[in-house]
């Protein structure tokens, strides 16, 4: 009904809108590509022989913080060195993979035997390894990921889930609304 | 005109994400330490009751040698016995790889099987360990070597 002269608005106020616009998809495309980033930077050691991993306990406080996500490199056990972070299997607990600083490490026949300690613990683990075996280097981390990671595991998730699909399909909405009116002025 | 600028908007804020992203994992990374992992050599005397030692058993102790480095020991045998003395060498090693080096000096002179040690004198048993500058595989190995010595009377010529 209404003309398109008569509706569209002066120049000044188009060039705010747009500005506005350019303003609100700047951070939202840059949060997307942030995630992204992170994403790939857990996704793509996979195919390196490398992994992430949650710590779960403060025993590497403050190099590595509860919660952190490390990604790991496999390496040979000779070629760690005192001074790095290594996982290992827990010689107490098979099951279980600890995270800790080379103190000490001596070769013994076909066996490379270490002695590891956290740096906020104050005692070291002696564990040995065979030199054909396998332990991992931290190469880096992503700070607090792994609490997100833990609370999949919790109830809580869906909840989350459900908040950011709601969130999503506001924004979505938002978004037809906002085009349409825009299209409408250009018509 | 404004699409392109709202794509340009998109791009510039994927780029700037992944680039902060790609930041955040850079200065989070724990780099690899490169402390050198040298070899342990440790050398000790076994003296007989003919010779006086040091209480310190232990010649040369290297808990960390590397490739072109070098360590030096001694200790001062005096013969307690009431004549001069041939004084033998046996090396009893173990873990010696080829990579570590040992030589042993008495009375300024490389030793071979042993050395002269008169009445009441004394010298010092001198040990030098190293790893040639191009050796390999030495890493975290440990070596042990035990110089068990053994004394000779040697009788005096009328």
């Amino acid at each position: 009904m209404s003309s398109a002269s008569a509706t569209a608005r002066p120049a000044p106020a188009r060039l705010a809108l747009e500005l506005a616009r350019t303003a609100i998809r700047f951070p939202v495309f840059a949060a997307a590509g942030f995630v992204l980033g992170i994403a790939l930077a857990l996704a793509l050691p996979l195919a390196f022989d490398a992994r992430p991993l949650v710590v779960l306990s403060g025993s590497m406080e403050p190099t590595l913080g509860t919660g952190d996500v490390t990604v790991v490199q496999r390496i040979a056990p000779l070629d760690a060195r005192p001074g790095d972070i290594v996982t290992f299997r827990d010689p107490v607990n098979q099951d279980r993979l600890v995270t800790h600083r080379v103190r000490d490490m001596r070769v013994r026949g076909d066996r490379v035997a270490f002695v590891t300690r956290g740096d906020a613990n104050n005692v070291s683990e002696r564990w040995a390894v065979s030199t054909n075996g396998e332990i991992s280097r931290v190469a880096y981390r992503i700070p607090e990921l792994g609490r997100l990671l833990v609370l999949a595991r919790t109830n809580r998730l869906p909840m989350l889930l459900f908040g950011l699909a709601l969130a999503a399909l506001l924004a979505l909405e938002l978004m037809t609304i906002w085009r349409s009116s825009e299209s409408r002025e250009e018509r | 005109m404004t699409s392109s600028s709202q794509r340009a908007a998109r791009a510039a804020g994927l780029v700037t994400g992944l680039a902060l992203a790609a930041l955040l994992v850079f200065a989070m990374r724990v780099p690899a330490s490169g402390q050198p992992l040298g070899a342990g050599v440790r050398v000790e005397v076994q003296p007989p009751g003919e010779l006086d030692a040091a209480a310190d058993p232990v010649l040369l102790s290297a808990p960390s040698l590397v490739a072109g480095e070098e360590r030096r020991g001694a200790v001062t045998l005096r013969n307690i016995t009431v004549g001069d003395v041939r004084v033998q060498v046996r090396a009893r090693a173990r873990g010696l790889g080829s990579a570590v080096r040992l030589e042993l000096r008495a009375g300024g002179r490389k030793l071979r099987r042993g050395f002269l040690l008169k009445k009441a004198d004394a010298t010092k048993l001198r040990a030098r360990a190293w790893i040639p500058a191009d050796a390999e595989g030495y890493e975290g190995r440990q070596t042990r070597v035990v110089l068990a010595l053994s004394t000779k009377l040697v009788e005096a010529r009328p």
